[in-house]
Parts: structure tokens; C-alpha cells; sequence
């Protein structure tokens, strides 16, 4: 298996500026994270708001200036799909010139081909051609979240990172919005690095697992392995707090599937 | 039931009049405004001259129609410099940050510490008086104003998740700027559009009425408010005229203005 992305020694810093003094401080928001991604996994990242986790995709993403360590990705232009479905989409733009942008200012595309690549993926998505006249005001929240996975897919990217995709709509809607993801996966190859907090989410859908805790990657494995045999303290405590546990008929048979008690 | 909006719908009825007002003082008055009548001196309200005439015997409608004129040629003229700069400026220090954005900014304060009228008065005094020198100056003392709010905008903006994803899908920062985040402050600047509107109104009357503004012959309210109040006892409807018909230009921007706001 090739590797989509690998990261090594990454460490990433923010200039803070300290209340009541002038000097910006560094703060080192990333410690030594390593690891690796295989060509199309879904990798999940999981741990609590402000560990890091945004950090380092927006690292992976080099929006982050101030780093060190090596990051080696595959995929000459990564995309994203954000946590906000109403923050992400530009409110005065129109849906089908959100799509057209990366075939423009990127693939340098005619204006013709540009639409119809936008009006096909929009299909892909389960919204009709009709949107590509809206404005993201006139769509709901998981209308909105297609629109984004659309925008993120047009460049066809070898590796997509979902920043919380469904965290910010219906659970009704966050199951079919899931659904779409992993078929698109499946259809164009994708390898997705997939940020999240929610545990049976990410069991649900991710080969991998990380769990970060402040700044620092502290259990990373196979995804059965880390919920059934986790060996961090951190993570045992996510666990339990989320109550996911294996019952003891599946300990006995040393069975590998999971209860997700409700 | 939808609520209307009467400050926008009243704003907007004050400011057409006004504008089919001045628009016409462009082409047609109804008497020469620069015509001397020594017999209608100081005259008061009639058919004929339904304003009045003033010191010289000219015929205050007409004088207001073509002051109107050039009131609205230098306040549009102001606020457009000072839009555009106040953009370009605001945007770049707005998105970039960082060194651009102390240099210049420092640069509006130093420029901003300065009343914009004591500014023009700097101006007009070192380059001469007459209108397009008072467009550049009052133009240059409402840069700093506008490059302040665009400024904020555009710091707001740049960390929104859609200037994130446009930058993703290659687009230039050039193209962030001014493709991506200007429309969506186009609201923010209307509505200081029209504020600068009637700043400008005013410190062009301020400007007249201390004698640098714009020079006679060329008629603006500002002018005909200065020389009104010589007579504000004899004649006080050649004051109350020009004064309500400034006050009704201005008071249909604010209305206006306020009424965007509030859409």
C-alpha cells in the first residue's frame, strides 16, 4: 500500500499575545505528532475541542506558517470540508460559482466545461442542477454540507479532510450526510482524514483511529484494537464517558464486534 | 405581515426629489441664477420668484438648483476618493495584517488626528480654492474614515471558513479581496457611503462658509448660506431656504442609510 500522507515530527506554533503585555508569546500548539496514512483509509482523529485537532489539518493544509517537522502528502492540492456548513459557503456567491472556482482558478478551465463539471458533481451530491442558481442562504444545513463535500470534490483530490463534517447538523441529517461520504469515497478513491469527537461516528467509519490530547497524539492503531484494547489511560476515559464497552458475551468469544449501548 | 421599512421608503422619496431637483439645475433653471436685477433686490416670496431674491436681485430658486449641482458634484466626488482609497487601503491592511497593516494604518492616524476640515483647510490654502481642489481635498481628509471601517471588515472576514476554502481552491489573495470578501461588505459601505455623503455636504458648506471653499460665480449651497446671513433679519427666507433645502439633502441620505441598516 502507498502512503497518501505522512507526517513526522510535526510541530506547530501559534503567536499569542499575552493579556497586559506587548510581546506576542509562542505557543506550541502541536507536539511531535507522527504518523501515517495509507492510500483510501479513513483515518479518524479523535479528542476533545481545543486539543489540537483543527490544527493540524489546517497544518496539513499549510495555513499554519509557523512549523517544523515533515509532512509529505501525495496530493499536490488536499481539500477540506469545514465543521460550519453556514460559515464555509461564501453567502454572496452563488452554488455553482462556489463549485466552478477551483476548476478556474486551478485547472484554468473554459467556462463552459466548467459548468458542467460543477452541474455533474452537484448530481453526484443529490442536489439537482437547479441549485447551481441559489444562494447558500436558500439551502438548509445539510443542503449546505453537500454543496461543501461538491466544492471539496471538483478538483478530484486524492486526500479530503472532514473537519467535524457532520457536527453542526440533524442527527437525522448527519446519517445521510455520512452515507454520501462513504460512497464517494468508495467511487472516486478517496482517503479522508476524518476529525471528530463523536466515538460511534468515527467507529462506524474510520480502518484508523489517533486519539490527541493536548497537542499530542497519544494512542494511535487499528480502530478495534484502540476501543477494545486501549492501552492510555486518556483514551479508556473517552470510552467509558462516550459508554461504549464491549459486553461480556463478546469478551468471551473474543468477538470483535461492539455494543454501542445507547 | 411584512413590516415596511419607512425610514428607507421616505429616505428614498426625499433624496428622488432631490435628485430630480439637482438633475434639473444641471440643464434648466427657471432664471439666469448669475442674473443681477437691481429692482427685485432683497425681494421677498412670489409667484415669480418663489424663493425670493437676494442681495444682488438674483433669483434664489435658480441659484439653489445650480448649487445643488455643485453641492452633489463635490460631496459625490469626495466620497468617491475616499471610498476607493479607503477600500484599497482598508482591504490590504484588513487582510494581510502584520507590517502593511502598522505602516499604514499608523500613517491614517497620523492623517486622522487631524480634523478633516482643519486638513482641507491645509490643502486648499497651499494648492488654491475652486471645486475639483476642494474634491481632492476633502476627498484625501475621508480616506482615513473609510479605510478604518473597510479595514475591520476585511480582519473579520479573513478568518471566516470560506476565505479558508477559497484559498484552497487557488484562489489568489488578490482574488480573496476583491472577488470573494467584497460583496459581503457591501452593505457596511453603503451605508458609510452615505454617512460620508453627508459629512461631505457639510464640510463643503464649512469649507464655502469660510471663504476657501468653492469661489463665486460658481453657486453652491454652502456660498449662499454665508452670504444669507448677512441678511437673516431682512431676508430670512434666502437663509431658511438654502438651509432647508441642504437639510432635506442631507436628511434623506441619513433616512436611507438608516433604513439599510436596518434590511
Amino acid at each position: 500500500m502507498s502512503m497518501i500522507l505522512e507526517v513526522s515530527g510535526l510541530n506547530a506554533f501559534y503567536k499569542v499575545r499575552a493579556p497586559g503585555k506587548r510581546k506576542k508569546e509562542r505557543h506550541q500548539i502541536l507536539h511531535d505528532i507522527t504518523f501515517q496514512m495509507e492510500e483510501g483509509e479513513i483515518l479518524g482523529l479523535v479528542g476533545e475541542s481545543g486539543c489540537g485537532k483543527s490544527t493540524l489539518a489546517r497544518t496539513i493544509l499549510s495555513m499554519v506558517r509557523d512549523h517544523e517537522g515533515k509532512i509529505q502528502c501525495a496530493d499536490a492540492h488536499p481539500q477540506m470540508i469545514f465543521q460550519d456548513p453556514y460559515g464555509s459557503l461564501n453567502p454572496s456567491m452563488k452554488i455553482g460559482n462556489i463549485l466552478q472556482e477551483p476548476l478556474r482558478n486551478i485547472l484554468k478551465m473554459p467556462a463552459s466545461r466548467r459548468q458542467a463539471e460543477a452541474a455533474a458533481m452537484l448530481e453526484k451530491v443529490g442536489l439537482e442542477e437547479k441549485y447551481m442558481d441559489r444562494y447558500p442562504s436558500q439551502l438548509s444545513g445539510g443542503q449546505r454540507q453537500r454543496v461543501c463535500i461538491a466544492a471539496s470534490l471538483m478538483l478530484h483530490p486524492g486526500l479530503l479532510i472532514a473537519d467535524e463534517p457532520v457536527s453542526a447538523l440533524d442527527v437525522t441529517i448527519q446519517a445521510q450526510v455520512l452515507r454520501l461520504l462513504l460512497e464517494l469515497k468508495k467511487e472516486m478513491g478517496l482517503s479522508i482524514l476524518f476529525i471528530s469527537h463523536d466515538l460511534r461516528v468515527v467507529y462506524q467509519l474510520c480502518d484508523h483511529v489517533m486519539i490527541m490530547k493536548e497537542g499530542r497524539i497519544v494512542e494511535q492503531g487499528e480502530t478495534d484494537q484502540v476501543y477494545f484494547s486501549p492501552r492510555h489511560e486518556y483514551t479508556r476515559d473517552l470510552l467509558s464517558a462516550a459508554g461504549i464497552s464491549r459486553t461480556e458475551e463478546e469478551e468471551e468469544s473474543g468477538g470483535r464486534k461492539c455494543t454501542i449501548q445507547q | 405581515m411584512k413590516k415596511r421599512n419607512y425610514n428607507l421608503l421616505l429616505g428614498g422619496i426625499i433624496t428622488g426629489i432631490m435628485m430630480v431637483l439637482t438633475l434639473t439645475g444641471f440643464f434648466y433653471t427657471p432664471f439666469d441664477p448669475e442674473k443681477m436685477d437691481a429692482a427685485n433686490k432683497l425681494s421677498g416670496i412670489s409667484l415669480t420668484h418663489i424663493m425670493g431674491c437676494d442681495n444682488f436681485g438674483r433669483d434664489i430658486f435658480s441659484r439653489v438648483l445650480k448649487g445643488c449641482g455643485t453641492t452633489f458634484t463635490v460631496a459625490c466626488g469626495t466620497v468617491l476618493i475616499g471610498t476607493v482609497f479607503g477600500t484599497l487601503i482598508g482591504a490590504f491592511t484588513g487582510y494581510f495584517g502584520g507590517l502593511v497593516d502598522e505602516v499604514l494604518m499608523r500613517i491614517m492616524d497620523a492623517l486622522f488626528a487631524f480634523p478633516s476640515l482643519l486638513l482641507a483647510l491645509v490643502f486648499v490654502s497651499l494648492f488654491g480654492s475652486g471645486k475639483y481642489h476642494v474634491i481632492i481635498a476633502l476627498g484625501i481628509a475621508f480616506v482615513p474614515s473609510f479605510s478604518r471601517i473597510v479595514r475591520g471588515e476585511y480582519m473579520r472576514c479573513r478568518e471566516l471558513d470560506y476565505v479558508k476554502s477559497a484559498r484552497l481552491s487557488g484562489a489568489s489573495h488578490l482574488r480573496i479581496m476583491f472577488v470573494h470578501i467584497l460583496p459581503n461588505i457591501f452593505t457596511v459601505l453603503l451605508s458609510s457611503v452615505m454617512i460620508g455623503f453627508n459629512n461631505a455636504v457639510l464640510a463643503e458648506a464649512g469649507l464655502t462658509y469660510l471663504g476657501i471653499g468653492v469661489r463665486p460665480p460658481d453657486a453652491s449651497l454652502g456660498e449662499m448660506l454665508s452670504s444669507a446671513q448677512t441678511y437673516l433679519f431682512s431676508a430670512p427666507w434666502y437663509a431658511l431656504c438654502t438651509g432647508g433645502t441642504m437639510i432635506l439633502m442631507i436628511l434623506g441620505f441619513s433616512l436611507m442609510s438608516e433604513g439599510l441598516k436596518k434590511s
